[in-house]
């Protein structure tokens, strides 16, 4: 028997160090998110100044600014710093801060492996960074990283691999926290079906990340032990196939393009009600399309790399399998229109950049049905109508929904109100700023412009000069972007807790700025 | 000698079961290691490593959950004495006893808005905290029923401990 302290423990207190330590050490999951958030805006200007080289390189034919070797290193590690620096950690910032909120749990299920998972990544993206001022510069064979090309880069190659398998370790943390999280911490009440949709979207997201990134980790690894231990996996030479390799990173990619999506879908799930004043259409619906949208993304890779030979059956599967995702994704954008249906609508920019994601990402989707169609993709594939395809579907698409999201969130985490005219005006800049910059690279796909390429064609010229301006357009308007909430943070009209009319969540219900701690105890969810 | 005994047994917050928890978990461990298996099949076994040491790690996050839910308190009352049993999440148990008829049970406000009330439970100066990870209607529905509890006569006719 131990006798009871007169004194019980307090644990009640706000105790947390101030300054660098407070960041370094913290594992309270406001700060991390914070600390993702901010990351992916620094990593989304990094690279998005290499995609202004690059549009500024092919502003027009010839080459003005850049060696074609360093315009091959912008793009490859464009699209690296783009997927796994700036999309992927926005999204686990927003996880990070709205889920606990969003089911009333305290934290994160782990709080220690959180602060881990987040500051793996510094470390991943420096070294990923670095090898631009390494001899033979940084890796320049795209980020789908393909052999034999990737192993002509230089010194580069191994902290290629080694940030890559960063990167990794860091996203798994994260997703099996966040289904930890989901799974064991929601307060009595909050079953699966009563979730928010943006915590359902980021349960399933979680689920494809443990899916395929021990995939991905085992792919770049034995393109490492191919160059430096003498295997042949992917060396023809030796026995070895690399077009298995292009299998094998598909299988992983196809399902990453869609951990890219699905939390997006998740946000504007959020933002539509809120701003159409109705509940959402079609709420399991929408669990279940998304569900369904997940397990297409496991058969559908091998879309990509059609022209690389397969047998007919295996174009045909692989042609209507990608087709049927447009089933359950119209499911979600009929649920998302028939919502707005005779709602009482107002148009704050998250609800502005909801409904541009609605059209813009439709725009994507059907271009994509248009790539899936194999005879057709013998003549798109890689030419700029992909570029258009996917930048249609990752801009105005995932980051876009990213944009929504802090807008709709950032009153419940400063305290304060943006400036919503200042926010109308960034919206308007992007909106017209990535049509402008996007749009015209369909015709030059169809055209025949191929993708990759420093210099082109003349006749490729208006269209590269109008899309350049876009680029820069767009570029230069989220300077805006991070001045809105620069000026959120530092002051601006006071946030209620409900913030907006017709909030529905637990995340409302606590005051704004969301307290240090929040919901220490569970809250009833009726 | 009848003695009457009442006993409250109070336990956290855990959206899983164990049962659930071995779907959840099988689910995707049988996913992961089928993919992984076709390419180890195929040749390509370095995928498999990767598999199982992201298995490793969602088993053991899994088992930490719950672990966590293994907390328990429990209050036992009888005619002459309260005790108040912890098992922490290593299945460590305190036992604390007080005399009935000095225990006192006090809810204490939050020291800051937004922060919960504790509630203590003791005698002759010790105290201690038991309800944590309760709710802030459920730690008043407790504060009650203990308070109703002692105001009710012992068996022995003795008169209880008041608030």
């Amino acid at each position: 028997m131990s006798t009871a302290s007169s004194h019980v423990d307090g644990h009640h207190e706000e105790h947390h160090p101030k300054g660098i330590v407070r960041w370094l050490t913290t594992t309270n999951h406001k700060d991390i998110g914070t600390m993702y958030l901010v990351f992916s805006l620094l990593m989304f200007f990094v690279g998005g100044a290499m995609a202004l080289v690059i549009r500024a390189e092919l502003f027009e034919p010839g080459l003005q600014f850049v060696h074609p070797e360093f315009f091959n290193q912008m793009t490859t590690m464009h699209a690296l710093i783009m997927i796994f620096g700036a999309v992927m950690p926005a999204f686990v910032g927003l996880a990070n801060w709205m889920i606990p909120l969003q089911v009333g749990a305290p934290d994160m299920a782990l709080p220690r492996m959180n602060n881990l998972s987040f500051w793996i990544l510094p470390f991943a993206f420096a070294m990923l960074l670095s090898t631009l001022f390494f001899d033979g510069g940084a890796p320049a064979s795209g980020w789908t990283m393909y052999p034999p090309l990737i192993q002509q880069t230089g010194d580069a190659f191994p902290f290629l691999i080694f940030s890559v398998h960063l990167m990794g370790i860091s996203s798994i943390m994260g997703a099996i926290n966040i289904v930890v999280t989901i799974l064991n911490m929601r307060a009595p009440g909050m079953t699966l079906l009563k979730m928010p949709l943006f915590t359902w979207t980021w349960l399933i997201t979680a689920y494809l990340l443990i899916a395929v990134m021990p995939v991905l980790a085992g792919a770049v690894t034995m393109l490492l032990t191919d160059q430096f231990f003498g295997t042949s996996f992917f060396h023809a030479a030796g026995g070895g196939d690399p077009v298995m390799f292009q299998h094998i990173f598909w299988f992983f990619g196809h399902p990453e393009v869609y951990i890219m999506i699905l939390p997006a879908f998740g946000i504007i799930s959020e933002i539509i009600p809120t701003f159409a004043r109705k509940p959402l259409f079609g709420y399991e619906a929408m669990v279940y399309a998304t569900a369904s949208i997940a397990f297409l993304s496991f058969i559908v890779w091998a879309h990509h790399m059609f022209t690389v030979g397969m047998p007919l059956a295996g174009q045909l599967f692989f042609m209507y399998a990608t087709m049927l995702i447009a089933v359950p994704t119209g499911v979600k954008i009929f649920n998302w229109v028939a919502t707005m249906w005779r709602g009482a609508m107002t148009f704050e920019t998250p609800m502005l950049f909801a409904i541009a994601f609605l059209f813009l990402f439709t725009i994507g989707g059907f271009s994509g049905l248009m790539l899936a169609i194999v005879p057709a993709d013998y003549q798109y594939h890689d030419s700029y109508f992909v570029v258009a395809h996917f930048h249609y579907v990752l801009v105005p698409g995932a980051v876009f929904a990213i944009m929504a999201g802090v807008y709709y969130w950032l009153p419940k985490w400063t305290g304060r109100m943006y400036n919503e005219k200042l926010g109308k005006v960034h919206f308007w800049l992007s909106v017209i700023g990535v049509n402008v910059a996007f749009f015209p690279q369909h015709f030059l796909g169809l055209a025949g412009m191929p993708r990759r390429i420093p210099d082109y064609a003349t006749q490729f010229t208006n269209f590269n000069a109008i899309s350049s301006v876009g680029a820069f357009m767009f570029g230069l308007s989220q300077l805006l972007f991070a001045y809105i909430i620069w000026r959120a943070v530092r002051g601006g009209e006071k946030a209620t807790a409900e913030v907006w009319e017709n909030t529905k969540g637990l995340e409302w219900t606590v005051p704004s700025p969301a307290p240090y701690h929040t919901f220490d105890e569970p809250p009833e969810v009726r | 000698m009848w003695v009457r005994v009442h006993r409250i047994e109070l336990s956290p917050n855990c959206s899983l079961s164990p049962g659930t928890a071995l779907v959840a978990f099988g689910t995707i461990a049988a996913a992961s290691l089928f993919m992984a298996l076709v390419f180890t099949m195929q040749g390509y076994w370095p995928v498999l490593p990767f598999a199982g040491l992201e298995l490793a790690a969602l088993g053991w996050a899994f088992w930490l959950t719950r672990r966590r839910a293994r907390i328990r308190e429990y209050v036992l009352f009888d005619d002459a004495r309260v005790v108040v049993e912890k098992r922490g999440r290593r299945g460590d148990t305190r036992r604390i006893e007080f005399p009935r008829h000095w225990v006192r049970v006090r809810l204490e406000p939050a020291p800051r808005r937004h922060h919960p009330s504790r509630l203590l439970i003791g005698a002759s100066g010790r105290h201690c905290e038991i309800g944590r990870f309760l709710s802030e209607d459920d730690r008043h529905s407790l504060r009650e029923r203990l308070a109703e509890l002692l105001a009710a006569p012992p068996a022995n006719g003795r008169k209880p401990g008041t608030l």
